[in-house]
């Protein structure tokens, strides 16, 4: 048993940490800091071709896809010094829907659009959810009719961020209305110019836009329904799964954190030294006992992928501990800056960057979103602890009368 | 023992909510938001109208002379209802004037909103009044105060400052003082203002001796702080127990689910706590009858309690409750503005562990 890196991957982590010295601009965070980590500006437009040039933009494809093959403790590794950088994520097209078309793709669909999207001409927004159909995702009612060789596609997707910047929707419809609600949706990647595609923003709180799209009686052509009909409910959760690795990082919180910390060192609030407060101190301890656990716990959902498990139920604990912990450390450090902890990031007087008071508005949505932590809760009971499902029928005890 | 309102205060509640509900909805909010200011210009004249900014003063200077409990069920029913901080701001200034000088000739033309006036008080890097480095000298206030609500805006600013060794308040004109204007999270149009040599237009008690009647002002602040956020808490209880009722997933109402029923009891156990501890603090402190550690609880635990209540509801409205045009986020924001500014937690649980340990 051991927890160190091995040399090869303290050399990775170097790596990348060079090439991040170099690349985490200031003008990039603060661009993160605006549009959020999913977010397309000018500066994260060079960043992710400088990752292009460097080969790391497909760096856990498989070879024959023209990626690096890098495994999934490389890639843990890569995805926590971007977030600990500051800078934005990777893609969610090439972290996710790009294997997922590797897996369930044809031979032709896989050759159309896997080169675009290593070229970084595709850029999907995913097109999961509805307004009555969040948590509950097999309840889509968006529906695509096949008429002619051309699907339909009519209906509305909620939260579709990046479909104001994004080439196309990866979003499942209801092609099968007369199979079980999971069984009846498929996927399907709409054009986002298409006509009848409109795209309206949502703004968050944070101060970061997501969108809704309708669908209009829009075209779609036949090739552009992805794998097996009746099978997009099970596509959506192998692409979520693809997004485990960052599901529960704890990285960008770590970031703030540090920040605060060098505000703690130095400042002095009424006389008294911030790190003489045994308040603070003990604050201070506290988060990073607790984000050494929750590194520790994403850190086996990569080993575990390493050895070719899928760690469902670490990953929902991972996000579970990660999504809970960033609003703590949020919460107190804001508190621990004191006057200044309500500042924007984009005021000259703030403490700390304004990290802190930028994630206490984003935390909430680390809980809910990505699956709810109440179904995480419920996977690791299930399929963690061998728990009994939930179920709606009426149970009898054993060795009772029915 | 009587923890609840009287049938007369209730009555008098249900009229300032039915003026709120009809002044405030998020639309309004939304678009104040948009024009700093706007929201002042929309609601200060019936708010004055209605006798809120001198609700506590006394007669003569045209205010309504209600007790500091009555006031402080109204500020629960503006924290509920959402009343723009800016106009809350300046009522708050108004009550400090009433704390410190009831009889103040200026408080004529505060209680009717012909002026208005901000509280001047914290430095940026003192909040403790023996600390502070601003100064009176001659009649005129020198020195930088910081994180000002409505400095910009208000007629008059109230300052606390070094003066003959001790602390002294006094009134300012806003003219020819330097602002730096903040972005904060809740959007309350705060700033740093340099006072250089703004001049004295009038005393709120001796020079060099208001240390204790500051104490009493800023406590008073700070349980009207109390009632706000306890009134958003039932807000915010309310408005998720609505929602889980509506909200379907699964093909049954969230409520069902017992991870949420769970949640939604915590929310109401907690504000209970809230409600009993805010309530006891001001009742105590009006009665003269604080024996221990009544007021330092409520404000150690109030405050950090509505942050878990508002986080509860936003988790529970999930992607509904995270837009902008839904109220929700106004609520979070106030929950951990008003932490920061009146309730820390630090120092009030340091207070009640020094009462029990030294």
């Amino acid at each position: 048993m051991q927890y160190d890196f091995t040399a090869e991957q303290i050399a990775w982590r170097d790596e990348v940490r060079a090439f991040l010295k170099d690349n985490a601009t200031e003008a990039l965070i603060m661009e993160t800091l605006e549009i959020g980590n999913e977010g397309k500006g000018p500066e994260s437009t060079k960043f992710m071709a400088a990752l292009q040039k460097k080969g790391w933009w497909s760096l856990a494809w498989p070879k024959e896809f023209g990626g690096m093959d890098r495994d999934p403790m490389d890639t843990w590794i890569f995805v926590d010094e971007l977030e600990k950088a500051g800078v934005p994520m990777m893609p969610l097209t090439v972290t996710s829907v790009a294997p997922t078309i590797m897996r369930i793709g044809t031979e032709e669909q896989k050759a159309y659009w896997i080169p675009k999207i290593a070229k970084g001409d595709i850029d999907f927004a995913l097109g999961y959810s509805e307004a009555e159909a969040g948590t509950d995702l097999a309840a889509a009612t968006s529906k695509a009719e096949l008429k002619d060789g051309k699907w339909i596609v009519n209906g509305q997707k909620m939260w579709t961020t990046m479909a104001h910047m994004g080439t196309h929707v990866w979003t499942i419809v209801r092609t099968e209305p007369d199979e079980p609600k999971h069984k009846g949706l498929s996927m399907i990647i709409v054009p986002l110019d298409a006509p009848g595609v409109t795209v309206t923003p949502i703004m968050v709180w944070p101060g970061l836009r997501t969108n809704a799209v309708f669908f209009d009686n829009v075209e779609v052509p036949e090739a552009y329904q992805m794998g097996q009909r009746g099978m997009g409910f099970y596509y959506a959760a192998m692409a979520l799964n693809f997004e485990r690795l960052s599901l529960g990082s704890i990285a960008m919180a770590h970031r703030s954190f540090k920040l605060v910390v060098e505000v703690v060192k130095e400042a002095t609030f009424d006389g008294q030294a911030l790190k003489d407060d045994p308040w603070i101190r003990e604050r201070v301890g506290r988060i990073q006992m607790e984000i050494d656990a929750a590194r520790l716990m994403t850190l086996e959902t990569a080993w575990a992928l390493q050895g070719g498990g899928m760690p469902i139920a670490e990953s929902s604990m991972s996000k579970i501990y990660a999504s809970e912990l960033t609003q703590n450390i949020t919460d107190l450090c804001t508190q621990i800056l004191g006057m200044s902890g309500q500042l924007h990031f984009s005021d000259k007087s703030t403490l700390g960057q304004g990290w802190m008071q930028w994630l206490y508005r984003l935390a909430p949505m680390f809980a809910f979103g990505g699956g709810t932590n109440e179904v995480q809760r419920d996977i690791i009971g299930f399929m963690g602890l061998g728990l009994p499902k939930p179920s709606s029928k009426k149970l009898v005890k054993p060795g009772t009368k029915s | 023992m009587h923890p609840v309102p009287t049938d007369d205060q209730e009555a008098i509640l249900h009229e300032i909510r039915k003026f709120l509900t009809k002044s405030v909805d998020a639309d309004k909010c939304m678009a104040w938001e948009k024009e700093p200011g706007s929201a002042v210009s929309a609601l200060k004249s019936s708010v004055a109208e209605l006798g809120w900014f001198g609700y506590s003063a006394p007669e003569d200077v045209g205010g309504s002379e209600a007790g500091f409990v009555d006031l402080s069920l109204l500020y629960e029913e503006l924290g509920r209802g959402l009343l723009p901080l800016q106009v809350i701001n300046y009522m708050r200034g108004v009550q400090a004037v009433v704390d410190l000088d009831p009889k103040c000739s200026l408080l004529n033309n505060l209680t009717t909103a012909e002026k208005t006036i901000c509280l001047s008080f914290d430095e940026e890097f003192n909040r403790l009044p023996e600390n502070y480095d601003v100064k009176i000298e001659g009649d005129a206030v020198y020195g930088r105060k910081c994180y000002v609500l409505n400095a910009e805006s208000a007629d008059y600013h109230l300052v606390a400052a070094k003066e003959k060794g001790g602390l002294s308040l006094v009134v300012v004109e806003n003219k020819d003082l330097k602002f730096q204007p903040l972005k904060t999270m809740a959007d309350d149009s705060q700033a740093h203002v340099d006072y250089s040599g703004a001049k004295v237009i009038a005393r709120l008690g001796d020079a060099g001796n208001g240390k204790e009647a500051f104490d009493k002002m800023w406590l008073n602040q700070r349980l009207l702080a109390l009632s706000e956020m306890l009134g958003s808490m039932f807000c915010v209880l309310d408005t998720t127990v609505d929602y889980i009722k509506e909200r379907w997933q699964f093909g049954q109402p969230i409520a069902l689910f017992q991870a949420v029923r769970h949640q939604t009891a915590d929310m109401a156990t907690t504000v209970t706590a809230c409600r009993h501890l805010t309530r006891q603090a001001i009742t105590r402190t009006v009665a003269g009858t604080v024996e221990s550690t009544e007021v330092l609880s409520a404000l150690a635990y109030v405050g950090q309690a509505y942050k878990k209540v508002c986080w509860a509801g936003h988790h529970l409205h999930g992607g509904t409750g995270f837009v902008v045009e839904h109220p929700m986020h106004w609520h979070s924001e106030r929950a951990q503005s008003y932490c920061i500014r009146y309730t820390p937690e630090a120092p009030f649980l340091k207070a009640i562990t020094a009462k029990l340990l030294d």
